[in-house]
């Protein structure tokens, strides 16, 4: 215990010792206690510097701006070393003070510095890392199951043969011979038209040239000769044995344009395929003719499709449908649309709280040479959206009932900057030509609409036409069939850019069906089915095949999936992990961010101070040269700087001593001055000398 | 010379240490760090020392606990899924379509002679078994169903079942009472299989005939066609002008030419649009049945096998370019006489493999040898579930089986060159090691690509469009006027994209390397106020700590060396009196007297102490070691 207490008081005596002597101690211990002492020098040389301030004061006490620039000097640092000193001490930013705490030691300074310098390295670097991922701006994906009252989807419900119109009747019969007389050309199909060959062959001759394009069939290649010369090709290819080469055939018809300086041959491997594809284009023509107005023929045709209609075991009645004509499809009838007055609303599951629908499927006036399948062609959508059939739509099989189960599923996505979806498609550049909400095969379509509108002078009959503008039709514009055929290439190919126009929606409700098939009627409960139906419905059975289907559409359940997404990172948690980072590296926050834009400013105003001394110096040094006697006089201002280099080297003893001199020299100056006369000149002299001092003493 | 001083001057650098003690030290940290806490404990008073103390150390526990679970679950490599539903341009799916009869019974009738002889002797026996059919059988031939025989079990009697072969009467005459009286309905019908030997034997039951006969046929079948040359079988099939009457894609016309062929051995020669293999992959722009691939096929089942293929249609696959065509397991059927559409909806999985997923990108880290690698085909699970299962069968049986693809060197098994194969086979697929092995081995691939389809149909061709349908098609074909062609043997196939054509569900690491850090020091910072330089600053402590201790054991040492030349004094050091004794012993008596004069002095200085002249000198002994030790002090510090 005696000992622990005298130790101490042996160091205190000794560091009293260090201050009154400054001579180097024998023990070592002195110097273990002055390493953790440095500023305690630097305290005693703040001391010096104020007493010399003090020793000069009074003299040039004449000049008061000076000692005013002096002033402002004091609140800010003198030299870079100072500033740094400082901040390194009282910055909160870790690792800053170890710079300065272990200057004895340049090993661990090295040390630290290159340590601060890496850690920097690595904060800027899990930066880059953090705004790269939210630049990204991804995003996470909930999925929730709901379950609610759901609203029962728009079914559209079509023939799957297109309908016969009394004002293109005639028309259609003409073609019809004309098909007829192809097949026997091509393939010696004989049709019950045949029978009356004399008559019936000299209309058909006469006939040949209201129909242009005839099909034909070449020999592979397709030769790229005119008209005529095809004509002649074909007749000498009679002429030939067919069966030869049969392989390379093919069935196709010639397109040109305008001026035909360009054809080309739409071609197929099977006449089956050319046979509807030709009967088709020039169908599609004779329908461009039709007018918009034949409402009369719709309304007879529904009890001659739908024999019964129920949803929830309810009958439909006239407001539950609506009705639309399609090209390929007929007579379309959509139940639950927007315009229904009292939408269907589904409250439990099951197949008999659904849709229940028996449709009629026989072809009694149909085209055979255009639709050759039999059955109904069903689609369930939402109510704003069209029923695009070909699309989305499925077939319903004869003798069959279908059961189809729905299951909804949403998908809202995120727009702007993350997804690529447009939210009511206000900013694609198509204009959208159905009288629905957008989706992404509206866009397209009106994309498609609008090149053929813009190409080829008239409008597509699949799709609807803006105003003022005409279906196509080749008595009107002849080379339209060429600039089709083109232009559906082209879309293929994606040359026109619909699909990079088209962006998809971001909200987005379908449907998932799944259906189920089984014979209806059975055998045994067929003939009082058909009965009832002849009774009703007055359907009679004429056909040795089935010609009734029936249909179901339910919900498989209620629940359906909801896919939502919601940004991954956000402001806040991009804040958060910048902060974390901040901590990580430095333990250093926004405050100690501020501390460094404080250091950057005291260095700005430091360099400044000093290009203004420097500036001061120059401006001095001209009105030396201007005049001899000055010259002169600045000889024994260069002398002084030279003398006071050695003085901070030297024991503070000598200091004062020496210290007598500048005295004695600065005061001989003066009166030589004064004795030259111009009063101006002696002030000006006077001022770099205490700047030379102060210099000097920093 | 500048080396060496430069050496000597790091010596004297190491031996003059930090310069601190273990209390300077540790003060001088706690003063001087920037970690939160450490301070107040030498700034505080002795209670609240204690008290802060505590806290920094239970907050510096809560810091380690935290990163604990950050840096555990970011090691469970979670993934985050984004889903994306549209429609866009992309790669028309690959059509395989095969008939569901693999050969033409025309081409293969002379193969399969004595087993068709033997199938009807088979039916005949099950249907009719009283009647005698002794003459029929002796020109069969039984070097077929010696191998695997059908048998009827008969059961009646639970704890004696009685085993009759089928063609038992005709060898075996002394039992005709029991052999007539069993017939398919009162009895089982089983495969019997055999190892070589015919020691071991095996049972395989059927709960109906139906199956019994059909599966002992295929298995038969097997046999045969596995010793025919591949290209024969290729011959032996449906040619693709014969299957493919029409084809449309979009508004460019395609026929057989447009299809790749490919041997499958369960329907024979399959028929592959779009595969991708040649020529470039074709697109599909829009959705629709006008732009998709429309089909007109001819199954001809008038020349099927008849108890081969038992289902008449045409087999199709959707799948994805470049992969191979595993139709058995992922096909679907198209009835005859309609018109099937099927709208295609393509689901892509991509997933990130190890160590997110446990899936694999190409396949090349699977333990198992891919043997539809030689087709140039992507990796697939069932393509490593097939080889997988094939080198079992090589393994096990010696030979590898038909419906798969062979490694180099090796043959497929036939009854002749292995007699066991069956025996061996049907073990080795009822065996449910074999498959949890292959389970366990084979990986999904990360990226996966399936085709959901909408299938509907309708009649095709229509009551009214069925002749002049069937007329063009037989010209085509046969060239004939005549219909040559039934409804009950043509398909029609419409495949197309439906309104969404693609749906994509991608996997993305949840948690990164940023993602760490930032956890790391936001609980670093949140409890401690620490950062990365604060562990630097800790770590620079302990380096400090571990050389002032070497040093001190260094001092430690050197000072036990100075020490050991007074070891000769054990014990106390002996007094002035005691040494004078001693040189006089030794001038007297060296032997006898220098033990009895110290037993003598001993109570010499009990005396002496009694007249009070002993207490100064003890007290100038004392003095003289506290002198010793002091300067020994001085010389450690010197």
């Amino acid at each position: 215990m005696l000992d622990h207490t005298r130790a101490p008081e042996l160091n205190i005596d000794l560091d009293l010792h260090a201050s009154n002597s400054p001579k180097g101690s024998m023990k070592g211990n002195q110097f273990k206690e002055q390493d953790p002492c440095p500023p305690q020098p630097m305290q005693g040389l703040g001391k010096g510097d104020k007493r010399e301030e003090q020793g000069l004061g009074p003299e040039p006490s004449a000049p008061r701006q000076p000692t005013e620039e002096e002033e402002a000097l004091i609140e800010f640092h003198r030299s870079y070393r100072e500033l740094f000193q400082f901040f390194c001490n009282n910055t909160t930013i870790h690792g800053a003070i170890r710079l300065v705490c272990s200057k004895h030691n340049r090993m661990k300074t090295a040390f630290w510095a290159v340590l601060w310098l890496c850690t920097f390295g690595m904060m800027y670097w899990q930066f880059a890392l953090l705004f790269e991922e939210y630049l990204s701006y991804p995003v996470s994906l909930n999925i929730n199951l709901n379950s609610d009252k759901l609203v029962f989807p728009a079914v559209t419900v079509c023939t799957l043969n297109p309908y016969r119109y009394t004002e293109i009747k005639e028309e259609l019969e003409e073609l019809d011979r004309i098909t007829e007389q192809t097949l026997f050309d091509l393939y010696k199909y004989n049709s019950s038209y045949t029978r009356q060959a004399g008559a019936r062959r000299r209309s058909s001759r006469d006939l040949l040239g209201a129909f242009p394009h005839p099909l034909q069939r070449l020999r592979t290649p397709p030769p790229p000769y005119s008209g005529r010369t095809a004509r002649s090709g074909s007749s000498s290819v009679r002429d030939n044995n067919p069966q030869v080469d049969r392989k390379d055939w093919k069935i196709g018809f010639q397109l040109c344009n305008q001026n035909k300086s360009d054809c080309f041959y739409q071609t197929y491997s099977s006449g089956v395929d050319a046979v509807r594809e030709w009967y088709r284009f020039h169908y599609i023509n004779i329908l461009s003719r039709l007018s918009d107005t034949s409402p009369a023929l719709e309304e007879e045709a529904l009890g001659n499709f739908i024999f019964t209609c129920r949803f929830n075991q309810a009958p439909c009645n006239q407001a539950n449908y609506s009705k639309f004509h399609h090209p390929m499809y007929g007579n379309c009838y959509t139940f639950n649309d927007k315009n229904n007055s009292n939408l269907w609303m589904s409250s439990m599951p099951g197949v008999n709280n659904g849709l229940s629908l028996t449709l009629r499927t026989e072809q009694n006036d149909f085209i055979p040479l255009l639709s050759t399948v039999t059955g109904a062609r069903v689609m369930v959508h939402g109510q704003d959206e069209p029923a695009f059939m070909d699309d989305g739509g499925f077939n319903l099989r004869p003798g069959v009932e279908t059961s189809i189960s729905m299951r909804k599923e949403a998908l809202d996505s995120l727009g702007g900057n993350y997804g690529d979806c447009t939210e009511n498609g206000s900013d694609v550049p198509v204009k959208n030509l159905y009288p629905s909400k957008y989706t992404q095969q509206v866009c397209i379509h009106s994309c498609f609409q609008e090149n053929m509108i813009k190409k080829c002078g008239c409008a597509y009959i699949f799709y609807p036409k803006p105003k003022g503008v005409e279906f196509c039709d080749y008595r009107k514009q002849s080379s339209w069939g060429y600039c089709y055929y083109k232009l559906q290439g082209a879309f293929s190919l994606d040359s026109l850019g619909c699909f990079s126009k088209c962006r998809k929606p971001c909200s987005v409700i379908n449907y998932k069906l799944s259906a189920g098939y089984s014979r209806w009627p059975s055998v045994k409960s067929q003939d009082w089915i058909f009965e009832m139906l002849s009774l009703q419905n007055n359907y009679t059975i004429n056909n040795k095949r089935n010609g009734v289907a029936k249909l179901n559409i339910f919900f498989k359940e209620l629940n359906y999936k909801t896919n939502s997404e919601s940004p991954s990172v956000t402001m806040v948690s991009l804040l958060s992990n910048l902060g974390s980072q901040w901590s990580l590296w430095f333990g250093s926050s926004v405050l100690s961010v501020v501390e460094m834009a404080e250091l950057i400013f005291d260095l700005l105003v430091i360099t400044l101070l000093m290009l203004l001394r420097r500036f001061r110096s120059r401006y001095w040094s001209p009105g030396r040269g201007a005049r001899g006697a000055r010259e002169v006089a600045s000889t024994p201002a260069s002398s002084f700087p030279s003398r006071f280099c050695p003085h901070p080297t030297s024991p503070p003893p000598s200091l004062p001593q020496q210290g007598m001199t500048p005295p004695l020299a600065l005061t001989a100056p003066p009166p030589a001055y004064a004795t030259l006369g111009p009063s101006a000149p002696p002030l000006d002299s006077a001022a770099p000398d205490c700047s030379a001092c102060a210099l000097a003493a920093l | 010379m500048p080396v060496k001083k430069y050496l000597l001057k790091c010596l004297h650098r190491l031996q003059k240490g930090p310069g601190y003690t273990y209390k300077e030290l540790l003060v001088w940290y706690c003063n001087n760090t920037n970690t939160h806490g450490p301070k107040r404990i030498i700034c505080e008073g002795p209670k609240k020392k204690a008290m802060w103390f505590l806290l920094t150390l239970l907050f510096a526990c809560l810091v380690c606990w935290q990163w604990g679970v950050f840096i555990q679950t970011y090691l469970s490599w979670e993934v985050s899924v984004s889903l994306s539903m549209g429609f866009k341009t992309m790669n028309f799916p690959a059509v395989t379509v095969c008939n569901s009869s693999p050969f033409q019974y025309s081409k293969v009738k002379h193969l399969l002679k004595d087993l068709y002889k033997l199938m009807e002797a088979v039916l005949d026996k099950i249907l009719a078994p009283k009647s005698s059919h002794t003459n029929t059988t002796s020109t069969l031939n039984f070097t077929i169903w010696n191998h695997t025989p059908l048998v009827l079990i008969d059961e009646r009697n639970p704890d004696h079942p009685v085993v009759l072969n089928l063609f038992g009467d005709s060898h075996n005459s002394s039992n005709p009472a029991p052999g007539s009286t069993c017939n398919a309905q009162g009895c089982k019908v089983a495969m019997r299989l055999c190892s070589a030997n015919g020691t071991v034997c095996t049972f395989r039951n059927f709960t109906s005939a139906t199956q019994a006969v059909t599966e002992w046929y295929i298995l038969q079948a097997t046999n045969i066609f596995s010793q025919v040359l591949p290209q024969d079988l290729v011959g032996m099939g449906y040619a693709p002008d014969r299957i493919i009457l029409a084809c449309l894609f979009g508004t460019e016309p395609c026929s057989h030419r447009n299809f790749t062929p490919i041997f499958y051995p369960d329907y024979g020669n399959c028929y592959i649009f779009n595969w991708g293999m040649t020529e470039k992959a074709l697109p599909s722009a829009n959705p629709g049945t006008e732009f998709g691939l429309k089909l007109i096929l001819d199954i001809g089942q008038e020349d099927y096998v008849p108890f081969l293929a038992s289902t008449a249609g045409a087999r199709l696959m959707l799948h994805e370019q470049r992969t191979y065509p595993f139709i058995r397991e992922e096909g679907i059927y198209a009835m005859a006489g309609t018109e099937t559409s099927i709208g295609v909806l393509l689901d892509k999985l991509q997933g990130k493999g190890e160590p997110y997923s446990p899936c694999t990108m190409n396949g090349s880290d699977v333990a198992i040898q891919n043997l539809y690698s030689d087709y140039n085909t992507t990796y697939s699970i069932q393509a490593c579930l097939h080889s997988c299962f094939q080198d079992h069968m090589i393994h096990n049986c010696s030979c590898g089986h038909y419906l798969y693809p062979l490694p180099a060197g090796e043959k497929y098994c036939n009854n002749r060159d292995f007699p066991d194969w069956a025996y061996c086979y049907l073990s080795l697929q009822m065996s449910v090691v074999q498959r949890e092995t292959c389970l366990s081995m084979c990986k999904e691939s990360c990226n996966d690509t399936q085709y959901k389809m909408t299938i509907s149909m309708a009649d095709w061709p229509s009551e009214a469009s069925e002749d002049w349908i069937l007329h063009v098609l037989s010209q085509e074909r046969d060239q004939s006027s005549n219909i040559t062609l039934s409804r009950k043997g043509i398909v029609k196939l419409n495949i197309y994209f439906q309104e969404f054509n693609y749906r994509t569900i991608e996997e993305s690491p949840a948690n990164n390397i940023v993602w760490l850090l930032s956890n790391l020091g936001g609980q670093f910072g949140f409890w401690m106020g620490g950062s990365v330089l604060c562990l630097i600053e800790f770590g620079e402590i302990i380096i400090d700590f571990i050389w002032i201790t070497v040093i001190k054991l260094v001092a430690s040492c050197k000072g036990l060396r100075r020490r050991r030349p007074q070891a000769p004094y054990t014990g106390p050091p002996p007094t002035v009196a005691e040494l004078v004794e001693a040189h006089t012993n030794f001038g007297f008596q060296p032997d006898t007297t220098s033990c009895r004069p110290n037993a003598e002095v001993y109570p010499d200085q009990q005396t002496l102490p009694i007249p009070g002249t002993p207490p100064p000198n003890y007290d100038s002994l004392r003095l003289q070691p506290l002198d010793t030790m002091e300067s020994d002090s001085e010389v450690e510090a010197i």
